[in-house]
């Protein structure tokens, strides 16, 4: 029998509410972006954050049902980001999950966002397991070897910065813009890759980690180099030089975890890319040589649910309610939250890996 | 009117369920963290207590604030949760409201002649202050919930008697210019409870009719946040 689901998402500047059935029909999706709050601070501020939420969430959710032309006791169940995001944001729509399904006698299914972007190909494209994923966003770069519905092993994550973390960041030091990653993304369509000779970090170690913030210091230096009158051209050429060196570690170290990941499940030549760098086009193609070269299936979600979305978290909380993976009412929001810890691993403290 | 009310401001969470302003059922517990985990189970429970469903319930009723932020946030995404998930109206109501409401007529306290004047300790020097004078009901209320530098609190009191009530009561003793005849602190509950939000709702939708807009929480105070180069918007 067809499933319905209510989604929520409010882990970091977005707001979202979203209904997906099981069968992979997104009934509605709403979006409500922060980025103009955010925007003078050139980041996400957690507190602006935490109140842009609050004022629109429910109005939001009742859009979405209304979309979906769903009434709540139509749903099956709840599902809403638990974390990892920023706290404050992720505790409101917690909150108001479990309240809609106290006040509805509802399941809930408080999520791990990360689950819900490594899950978003299976929603979109009908992905089998096992494959192995590349979550490439603001919060989050790491390379996962996914086997089922709570089965996840990472392989690899990022020492300092997160992949998008280092597009802003690299925007902020050109006086771009917010957010950073689209407009790099653009300015290095007309700009020349070759001009800036910058590291590729990592790349060649025998693991499958990133860091970036190596390579942040060098566009820094490379920016000192032009002095103070870079003009457009210039900035061009360094928004390609950068992104073509975050392709060649991205490669490089999707590449190893490719090898590795076909050694514990032979034929499963599948790899997934999610989360907002997903939406970067020329990564993509980037990461599309190597699965060209090694056979591999290369999958990315459209844009629209590469970033954070509620249509994600919705599915991720319909394959979850088929195998009875429900919450409790008591369940917490957590700023931290490894993906791997869902199936019972545990981070070690101090080891300079970021969730 | 049935109506379910809650109030998480600050170190308590209590839940109350109203029935033709009888109180069905009154749920309460001291809490300094944990209300987003503890208030969902304490409203199943009272609504249990109180033998009605969601269904039954014609009003939401919660505390907009000050208070600490979490919490203000916790129960207002509790009632609009609920609001949007029943199509339930949710009034909003004042955490210093509800203090000076409990103070004025749960007799813990004869307060006298004296106005009530509300002070919350809001933690970095600051106190949370509302003024009631004796005369002049709770809702509407007189003047506004204001911010205030402690050791300026001298401004705002009355010229009258005066009775202090909230968690910033004692504290306030202290300040200059507090310690004078005709100024104390009482006796009554330094937190707001959900009896009294319950109670002061009742009135509002009396007086104004049922709210047609969700409440929002009432902050006193801007988010941190720095703009490059360390200015503030």
């Amino acid at each position: 029998m067809t499933q319905i689901v209510l989604g929520i998402e409010s882990s970091c500047d977005e707001t979202a509410a979203a209904v997906v059935d099981s069968e992979r029909n997104i009934l509605s999706n709403v979006v409500l972006s922060q980025i103009e709050e955010h925007a003078p601070y050139g980041g996400v501020v957690p507190e602006i954050a935490a109140r842009a939420h609050i004022d629109h969430l429910d109005r939001l959710i009742a859009e979405a049902m209304a979309e979906a032309r769903v009434d709540f006791d139509d749903l099956d169940a709840v599902a809403a980001t638990a974390g990892p995001g920023l706290i404050g944001g992720v505790m409101i729509g917690l909150v108001t999950a479990k309240a809609i399904c106290t006040a509805r006698d509802k399941p809930l299914i408080g999520l791990n966002h990360l689950e819900a972007h490594a899950l978003t190909a299976r929603l979109t494209n009908d992905v089998a397991f096992p494959y192995l994923l590349l979550l490439v966003s603001g919060g989050h770069c790491q390379l996962v070897s996914v086997t089922g519905v709570n089965q996840y092993k990472r392989l690899g994550t990022t020492l300092d910065d997160a992949v998008g973390e280092a597009f802003d960041k690299a925007a902020k030091m050109m006086g771009l813009g917010y957010p950073g990653g689209p407009l790099v993304e653009i300015a290095a369509r007309k700009g020349d890759a070759s001009r800036f000779k910058l590291p590729r970090p990592m790349k060649g170690r025998d693991n499958c980690d990133f860091s970036f913030s190596g390579l942040k210091t060098a566009v820094r230096r490379a920016l000192d180099s032009i002095g103070d009158q870079a003009n457009d051209q210039d900035h061009a050429d360094l928004c390609a030089s950068f992104q073509a060196a975050v392709g060649d570690v991205l490669a490089d170290r999707t590449k190893r975890a490719m090898g590795l990941f076909e050694e514990q499940h032979p034929g499963a030549r599948r790899l997934v890319i999610a989360g907002g760098v997903a939406a970067n086009k020329a990564i993509g193609e980037r990461l599309s040589t190597i699965t060209d070269r090694s056979g591999f299936d290369l999958i990315v979600p459209p844009p629209g649910l590469c970033t954070d979305n509620a249509a994600m978290v919705a599915w991720a909380g319909l394959e979850r309610l088929k195998l009875g993976l429900t919450s409790d009412m008591t369940i917490s929001a957590r700023a931290r939250w490894p993906l791997d810890s869902l199936a019972g691993a545990t981070d070690k403290p101090f080891t300079g890996a970021k969730a | 009117m049935n109506i379910l009310s809650f109030d998480t401001t600050l170190n308590r969470c209590s839940v109350a369920v109203l029935a033709a302003g009888q109180v069905l059922a009154h749920k309460f517990q001291v809490l300094q963290r944990g209300h987003a985990e503890a208030l969902m189970p304490m409203i199943s429970d009272a609504m249990e207590m109180a033998d009605l469903t969601f269904s039954d319930l014609d009003l939401i009723a919660v505390t907009t604030g000050p208070g600490t932020f979490t919490g203000q946030r916790v129960g207002l995404s509790a009632a609009r949760g609920i609001g949007v998930a029943r199509s339930l109206p949710v009034q909003g109501v004042g955490s210093l409201s509800a203090i000076a409401y409990a103070a004025r007529n749960d007799g813990h306290d004869n307060l006298g002649d004296g106005d009530i004047l509300v002070v919350l300790d809001a933690r970095r020097e600051q106190f949370y202050v509302q003024h009631f004078p004796a005369d002049m009901p709770i809702y509407p209320a007189a003047y506004l919930p204001q911010a205030v530098a402690t050791n300026e609190l001298a401004d705002l009191l009355p010229e009258k008697t005066c009775v202090l009530v909230g968690t910033g009561a004692g504290m306030a003793m202290e300040m200059p210019g507090l310690n004078r005849p005709g100024v104390r602190a009482t006796s009554s509950p330094p937190e707001a409870d959900a009896v009294a939000v319950a109670e002061l709702a009742i009135l509002m939708v009396d007086r104004d009719g049922l709210p047609t807009v969700p409440p929002a929480p009432l902050y006193l105070r801007a988010p941190d946040a720095k703009l490059p180069g360390g200015r503030t918007l």
